[in-house]
């Protein structure tokens, strides 16, 4: 029966959902939280301190909180329900699925690489640029691939969240079958309706999956030349 | 210029196309700061520097055409030796890899090239690290104190290579140097002119002679190790002063003080001679106007082969002595001895002339920044 559940078209759809829809909010995440962290380890100004914990809030509020903020701005505000209908569609649709593992995981990896960018002498950078690279260029060409290994780490560890979000998004995107149906989603469906064959597939995936993940994080995490 | 509670003061100064200046002065004086304003990692508030007639203060530090090599050297620990030395260089074609090669031979360093920077010993980093810098043919070198981490053996062998390097660059394509050290001997070789810092000023600008022979100031004088006395002119006469110090009556040769006028004393550790008696014990003295100070030893401090040796005579002297001075004259802790030099070799300072001493010159550097 686990067999059979493990080859089922809808768990396919589910996993293969999960690792779209994860690997597109972590790229995103990645995409907006390297500066944003880059940012933070680096600037001085007035409120720093009250930004910094106020980026904290996603990570202290629950999911479903998150989720339903999220709801309610697309479809009870003029500019959420501008962007909901008239560019993206995020309500009830994959989108959704991405937005909100994409808010959930954001922050967490702000949190994870703001130190890494910490841990790197910004000398560097004042050197590259006496050496003629822009202050863009030194980023890219120093301080990016001294940070390199703690990215990647932040990346996995918030991919890893993101393959397990369960609260946002069914908030903000339905547990619709085959089509906004993760992993997470699928073993709440399986589980309403008691197919526990199919939940405890669901899991043994999702472990695999997380297992995989956190040990390869941790090879390259803790390597030791994670900002040298 | 501001850095927390640090502020670069009154700075004025040039250098040459093919000329080197120490910048030196005790920990905290401003050294690596003024350095790294220069390279346009920190900017001015007020003030300007100049390279080669161009006003570069508002300019990003890519665009200085500046060389710059700081004490820690910081070597890109993700690149290889060659991939760090190539690292300012725009294009990755064979012309770069030709350069990188020359600047490699040129500076003994080509059995790295395909070495990570981990393995590195401190000098081979420092030569790495030059080599990055002046592979672009920058117009100004900036070295900020390049041997602090290396041992006193190799850096002896260093100090010669650089000397070697530098003077090919110099007279190669006019390179300026700007050369931060607190090591005065090893500045000295390096540089024909000494800027000395202290507070985040210029106290004094000049030649290393000039320096040497005659600091301008209390605080370069103190710097330069030399033993300081506060005296008062007591009187004048043939152009010789007499001045009174710690109960004690000094000869010393001036043109410009006042009777009654307070004065600080400078005597250079190595114009003192060391006697058991009052006769003059240099031959090539005895013409001179000699002091003759008689004091006892109040501290013996062996530093390798030489001793330093600090006499009270109503104010302190120190001087360097070899040991068999020491064993010759019998000295101990107490011994009673008498301190020896000419008058011509006492520097007077007048007493307003303190460490907010401030000399200009036309400028090249030009940082001035009350913060």
């Amino acid at each position: 029966m686990l067999i059979s559940a493990l080859l089922s078209k809808e768990i396919h759809f589910a996993v293969a959902l999960t690792l779209v829809t994860a690997s597109l909010a972590t790229l995103l995440a990645l995409v907006v939280g390297i500066p944003a962290a880059y940012f933070l380890s680096r600037t001085e100004f007035p409120g720093k301190n009250a930004l910094d914990a106020l980026i904290n809030i996603p990570i202290a509020l629950p999911p479903v909180a998150l989720g339903t903020a999220l709801l309610i701005f697309f479809t009870n505000t003029s500019v959420g329900s501008f962007i909901d209908n008239s560019i993206v569609r995020f309500v009830f649709e994959v989108p959704g699925i991405i937005l909100a593992q994409f808010s959930v995981v954001s922050v967490l990896a702000v949190r994870l690489m703001k130190p890494v960018f910490d841990g790197i002498d910004p000398r560097y950078e004042k050197i590259a640029r006496t050496l003629g690279q822009s202050e863009f260029k030194s980023f890219v060409n120093v301080t990016l691939p001294l940070a390199k290994n703690g990215v990647f780490g932040a990346a996995v560890l918030a991919w890893a969240r993101a393959m397990g979000e369960f609260g946002a998004t069914v908030t903000l995107a339905g547990a619709t079958r085959f089509k906004t149906e993760t992993l997470s989603i699928a073993m709440f469906l399986k589980l309403s309706i008691a197919d526990l064959d199919s939940a405890m597939a669901i899991i043994l995936i999702l472990l695999v999956l997380t297992v995989l993940v956190l040990f390869v994080s941790r090879k390259i995490v803790y390597r030791g030349d994670m900002t040298s | 210029m501001k850095l927390g509670n640090f502020a670069l003061g009154r700075i004025n100064f040039e250098v040459a196309s093919g000329e080197c200046i120490a910048l030196v002065g005790p920990n905290g004086s401003g050294k690596t700061t003024l350095l790294e304003s220069i390279a346009g990692i920190h900017q001015i508030g007020n003030g300007r520097i100049e390279i080669n007639g161009t006003d570069v203060t508002r300019l990003a530090p890519e665009n200085r055409k500046v060389g710059y090599v700081p004490y820690d050297c910081l070597l890109f620990p993700h690149l290889r030796v060659d991939q760090n030395i190539g690292f300012g260089l725009r294009n990755k074609d064979a012309e770069v890899k030709r350069q990188i090669s020359e600047m490699m031979d040129w500076l003994d360093i080509s059995r790295l090239k395909d070495r990570s920077t981990k393995g590195l010993s401190a000098g081979e980093k420092q030569k790495v690290a030059l080599a990055r810098a002046l592979v672009r043919y920058p117009d100004v070198l900036l070295l900020d104190e390049p041997f602090s981490a290396v041992d006193a053996n190799s850096r002896i062998q260093l100090v010669e290579d650089l000397q070697r390097i530098l003077s090919q660059a110099r007279s190669t394509y006019n390179l300026a140097s700007v050369y931060v050290s607190h090591d005065l001997s090893e500045a000295q070789l390096m540089a024909n002119q000494v800027a000395i810092m202290n507070s985040g000023s210029i106290e004094h600008v000049g030649s290393w002679q000039e320096t040497i022979r005659e600091p301008k100031s209390r605080f370069v004088a103190e710097f330069m190790g030399y033993n300081i006395i506060h005296g008062h002119v007591a009187s004048i006469e043939n152009g010789f002063a007499t001045i009174e110090a710690g109960g004690q009556t000094l000869c010393a040769v001036s043109t410009e003080l006042m009777p009654g006028q307070d004065t600080t004393v400078v005597v250079k550790p190595q114009s003192i001679s060391l006697s058991s008696d009052r006769g003059i014990g240099k031959k090539s003295w005895c013409h001179c106007k000699c002091n003759v100070i008689e004091g006892s030893v109040s501290v013996i401090r062996g530093k390798g082969s030489m001793a330093q040796v600090s006499i009270d005579a109503g104010f302190a002297l120190s001087l360097d002595v070899g040991l068999s001075v020491l064993e010759e004259l019998e000295l101990g802790l107490g011994s009673k001895v008498f301190a020896q030099f000419k008058a011509s070799d006492v520097t007077l300072i007048p007493a307003a002339v303190g460490s907010d001493q401030h000399i200009s010159i036309p400028c090249k550097e030009e940082a001035s920044d009350t913060g």
